[in-house]
């Protein structure tokens, strides 16, 4: 499985980081640009990301828009939505407008920060994913 | 021995799902997880937020007005001039999801299934599904809409196994008319290669329910999940052994399982149940119709 984590604090990104490595092989991004170059190599090199998660406030490109431009590559490349790539937007912001903008531009999941790993391991579960070894 | 089908292939019976329903489903799940327990945020203005593009096709408004007239009226009597989407809050999220994933599937059966079973079966579930509302309510960690859901999923999915294999469908039925149970998984395994519970877990992933719900109709029984008493699976679970028990019209006597749930469980529950099953007009709001259905 393929992550991409997409934050502009150190801290954050390295804690996130740690968490999903049980997950698969994590990059990671940390600005918004960098995140849509990392998302357009992998399209390329047609090894797409499974998991993407995106913190919402970051520089160039807030992680709105950064879903934005991976759900646009997945509809040129007609990819249905049970193939597409699940994104997670991480926010320390409980905003109802930006919650709503997240979900409904395709964002399968909003979690605000702290991402504690209980919850994290919960969402991933509840959306499919499940840890490679035990140690998780 | 008929045509041997995995799960994911009864799911064809629909047709595609729109991305618009698995994604409201989804986000409904989501906004409730964050904004249930409180805060600054109104839960029930996100709910109407996530559920207004839904709403605007004319079907599943339709479906939305009948559910809360038929479920909340006195609501609905104090707001009649209410935007469809703002009506979710007397529904709440998970009746919600309920009245929204189940209207849709069971539109999409009725345009493929044999007319006649298709009534049959839909003549029950339509009991069914009030049933699991009033055994969702009593059960803690489940609530009325997810009781919704746990008993009609597994009619819908016996209606893409009616629609897939017309054939088999009817020495299915032909099986078991006359035996008090409501379902065969057994038959069904040997017949369809599956059992409607696989399907209908496979078909509460396809519309954005999650894992962690679908998993609840694989065969699991709550005495298995003994450390995990106080977990959502184990109340799911455990209402789904309620709705198998209570499943069928001619239910056993409340006492025989009374030992097996709290009192304030199955306190009443007979009467309640007794009233479902006299109501011809039962969940009517599954068959709502708008001018159109956009998809």
């Amino acid at each position: 499985m393929r992550i991409l984590v997409a934050e502009d604090d150190a801290v954050s990104q390295k804690v996130l980081a740690k968490l999903l490595l049980p997950f698969g092989k994590v990059d990671c991004a940390s600005d918004g640009q960098e995140a849509i170059e990392a998302i357009r190599r992998a399209h390329q090199q047609k090894q797409r990301y499974d998991l993407v998660c995106l913190d919402l406030m970051m520089p160039h490109h807030s992680g709105l828009e950064v879903l934005q431009t991976l759900r646009e590559i997945e509809a040129g490349e007609g990819v249905e939505e049970s193939a597409e790539t699940c994104a997670l937007m991480i926010t320390s912001t409980d905003d109802k407008e930006m919650f709503i903008k997240a979900v409904t531009s395709g964002s399968q999941w909003y979690v605000t920060k702290p991402v504690e790993r209980v919850k994290l391991y919960e969402i991933l579960a509840d959306l499919g994913f499940e840890p490679n070894n035990s140690e998780g | 021995m008929g045509q041997i089908l995995a799960a994911s292939e009864f799911l064809q019976a629909f047709g595609p799902i729109p991305r618009v329903l698995s994604r409201t489903v989804r986000a409904i799940r989501n906004a409730e997880a964050l904004f249930s327990h409180g805060g600054a945020v109104d839960l029930h203005e996100v709910l109407a937020g996530v559920t207004e593009l839904v709403f605007r096709a004319p079907t599943n408004e339709a479906v939305l007005v009948a559910a809360v007239e038929e479920m909340h009226p006195m609501h609905l009597d104090d707001y009649p001039e209410m935007p469809a989407a703002q009506l979710t809050r007397f529904l709440g999220p998970a009746e919600t999801m309920a009245v929204l994933s189940l209207s849709f599937l069971t539109r999409r059966l009725s345009q493929v299934c044999d007319p006649e079973p298709w009534g049959i079966l839909t003549g029950r579930m339509r009991q069914q599904i009030a049933i699991g509302r009033i055994l969702g309510d009593r059960m803690p960690r489940v609530g009325g809409g997810r009781g919704m859901l746990l008993a009609g999923l597994p009619f819908v999915a016996v209606g893409s196994l009616l629609a897939t294999c017309p054939k088999e469908f009817s020495q299915y039925q032909a099986a078991f008319r006359s035996s008090k149970r409501l379902w065969d998984t057994a038959r069904e395994q040997e017949l369809f290669g599956v059992s409607h519970l696989e399907v209908a877990a496979a078909l509460a992933r396809e519309v954005g329910l999650g894992a962690t719900f679908s998993t609840t109709f694989l065969p699991r029984r709550s005495a298995e999940l003994g450390s995990e008493s106080e977990s959502e699976r184990f109340r799911l679970i455990q209402m789904c052994e309620l709705l198998q028990i209570f499943g069928d019209p001619r239910y056993p006597e409340c006492a025989c399982i009374a030992e097996r749930f709290e009192p304030a469980v199955i306190e009443g529950l007979a009467e309640n149940i007794e009233e479902v099953l006299k109501n011809p007009r039962v969940s009517e709001w599954l068959f709502a119709s708008g001018r159109d259905e956009v998809e």
